[in-house]
């Protein structure tokens, strides 16, 4: 299938970190291990690459953010999205924010437990890819939600739920879950994409 | 006295009863009217035990779930059915000169006189031990393999052990009755292998989402409709007066006894449940306590016909007993049952039909006897359980068992069937959209 712009980038941002040799290393991993995959493991790569080649702590943010960068910069055209999913964004924004709320009241930040596990989940082959990070990042610090799209919003929402039964237990994840619908009914695009579709609706 | 001749007129025609094997052979079994009535009856009745099961395991689940639990109960009985009548009637019930399963009478016609009447009798034994999966695997297991599953079940995996056990309507015997096995009306040959292919499925499916935490702690997760769980209860116990009454198979003096040992060990289960909570300090919820009169009336189903009243009452609560300490056993093992039925129909079975052979009237304490129910009570689970993780294991591989975790999410009854159980007190949920 035909490179995206962030992934014909994707060299030259491995040598731009790493370093002529490192990144030619690296880009020959991407090149014979992820580059063929639909929704390449991102994740997975940075693992990879960062056992592969011993990067310390400072070199694997470095990478992780410059890749994020690029795939970020590529990604965020909201030009052709349908009013209704949009809409649906928003609402959906609103759900994980009520959601992140009501964990940080529980416990003052959400549980390890609950971050590693909601990590492996968006690092999974049906995961958020290389927007895991990012996002799992905002669930654990807060801060500007990352530009994430309607369907990595929805399955955002739904490894939540997951990491959530996981750790708080079902009848926990579904009050914090009701508690955050009520909270998104509030908002405008609530009437065009009622937040109850997230948790209710089959969108596959 | 006339206390003692009727205790030996009882004795000798219930020893009469079983020296035959339980289903006597065609010729000379419901050949009288009012045979033929009571047994219709008691069909009417184990039939109604499906709206009971359907109740207690809806009941058991979250809204969301309820009407896939439903459902299933209502088409395992349809599919059920169809594959008792097509091959398991015949496998079970044909002419078993081999002692392992039968080899005619597939297919039988509803023509008029006592293989009718017998057929719709033993339909609704073949439906009950295939809705008893359906309570174990709720609220995570996909409609199409579920009903599959029970077709298989009723055609193929009950009918088969139950020939060793029963198959002597036309011709033959099974190589179980023929060494003496008792089992009167199916504690093994109905509810143990319900449960074991339960115990199969739900391994082979995994728990629910979040049922254990990582340290294997089990977490509670509530049913929607505990009255619903006790209506079904009482219809299951109701049913249960057919159920073992019906076995009998004529309208006899015998059924008092079958009907007052049913009862005495349905009570001592509830009781021996609470006592058991009690000195576990295990909570005595609602679901446990009811599920205690379920685990006294599996008991009994093997030797109400063979006990004394006062045997009953010990084999009811010791039932109790073993339906707790099995049930908390399967939560350390990480098994989730949603309804509890492998604790009800398993273990209490297995109990009920090893207290058929120790307590036999008659014949107390023969080692002899209770070897022979060792033994059955093992080669059943063996048969059924290996042969039910074969058939989940396939549909796992072939066509998947699990709902995704998204289905998971939402809840089957939106997932697999487009509907909500309750729109009104879900409204919050439905779909707008």
């Amino acid at each position: 299938m035909a490179d995206t712009p962030w992934q014909m980038a994707l060299p030259d941002i491995l040598a731009e970190q790493l370093g002529a040799h490192a990144g030619a290393q690296a880009a020959d991993l991407w090149i014979a291990k992820y580059a063929s995959d639909a929704g390449p493991n991102v994740i997975g790569f940075m693992r990879e690459v960062s056992q592969t080649l011993q990067l310390d702590a400072r070199q694997r943010n470095a990478l992780r953010a410059a890749v994020h960068k690029a795939r970020a910069g590529a990604s965020a055209s909201p030009s052709g999205i349908a009013p209704e999913m949009r809409a649906g964004g928003k609402v959906a924004v609103a759900l994980l924010t009520a959601i992140r709320s009501r964990l940080v009241a529980r416990t003052g930040r959400p549980s390890a437990d609950f971050i590693d596990d909601l990590g492996h989940l968006l690092a999974d082959r049906d995961g958020l890819h290389e927007m895991a990070a990012p996002a799992l990042g905002w669930l654990v610090q807060g801060g500007p939600m990352p530009d994430l799209t309607f369907d990595q919003l929805t399955n955002l929402v739904h490894k939540v739920y997951i990491a959530l039964c996981h750790s708080l237990g079902p009848v926990s994840a579904d009050e914090v879950f009701y508690a955050a619908v009520e909270h998104a009914k509030s908002l405008p695009e609530a009437a065009q994409f009622p937040p109850t579709n997230l948790i209710f609706t089959d969108k596959k | 006295m006339p206390r003692d001749r009727f205790r030996k007129g009882t004795v000798l025609s219930l020893l009469a009863l079983l020296a035959t094997p339980h289903a006597a052979h065609a010729t000379d079994a419901l050949t009288n009217a009012a045979d033929i009535v009571w047994v219709s009856v008691a069909a009417g009745l184990v039939f109604f035990m499906q709206a009971g099961f359907a109740l207690l395991e809806g009941g058991c689940s979250r809204a969301k779930n309820s009407t896939n639990v439903i459902l299933k109960n209502f088409a395992d009985l349809c599919f059920g059915v169809l594959g008792f009548w097509v091959i398991g009637y015949g496998l079970m019930f044909g002419s078993n000169s081999t002692g392992w399963f039968g080899m005619d009478h597939f297919l039988p016609d509803s023509s008029p006189g006592n293989e009718a009447v017998f057929f719709v009798f033993q339909a609704m034994f073949a439906a009950t031990a295939a809705t008893i999966v359906a309570g174990s695997v709720a609220e995570r297991m996909r409609f199409w393999p579920y009903l599959l599953a029970s077709f298989v079940i009723t055609a193929l995996i009950y009918p088969l052990s139950g020939s060793w056990v029963w198959g002597s309507f036309y011709e033959g015997s099974g190589w179980l009755a023929q060494r003496g096995f008792v089992d009167f009306a199916g504690s093994t040959v109905v509810h143990s292998v319900g449960a074991w292919c339960a115990l199969a499925a739900v391994i082979l499916l995994g728990p629910r989402l979040g049922r254990f935490a990582k340290d294997g702690t089990p977490r509670t997760i509530p049913g929607h409709n505990l009255p619903m769980v006790a209506l079904g209860v009482f219809i299951l116990w109701l049913g249960w007066f057919g159920f073992n009454g019906g076995s009998t198979l004529a309208a006899s003096q015998d059924v008092g006894t079958v009907l007052m040992n049913t009862q005495i060990a349905a009570v001592l289960g509830v009781i021996g449940t609470i006592m058991c909570a009690g000195l576990m300090r295990r909570p005595m919820s609602a679901v446990t306590i009811l599920n205690g009169g379920l685990a006294g009336l599996v008991s009994i189903t093997a030797g109400c016909a063979s006990m004394s009243a006062g045997f009953s009452a010990l084999t009811g609560l010791i039932g109790g007993f073993v339906m707790v300490l099995s049930g908390m056993a399967l939560e350390k093992l990480r098994i989730d049952d949603v309804v509890g039925a492998i604790p009800v129909h398993g273990f209490a079975g297995a109990w009920g039909t090893l207290a058929a052979g120790m307590f036999y009237t008659g014949d107390v304490f023969n080692v002899s006897r209770i070897g022979i129910q060792l033994l059955g009570i093992g080669a059943v689970f063996v048969w059924s359980f290996g042969a039910a993780l074969v058939l989940f294991g396939a549909l796992k591989v072939v066509i998947g068992i699990r709902a995704s975790t998204l289905h998971e999410q939402h809840g089957l009854d939106y997932t697999e069937h487009s509907d909500v159980g309750y729109p009104e007190f879900q409204a919050s949920l439905a779909p707008r959209s």
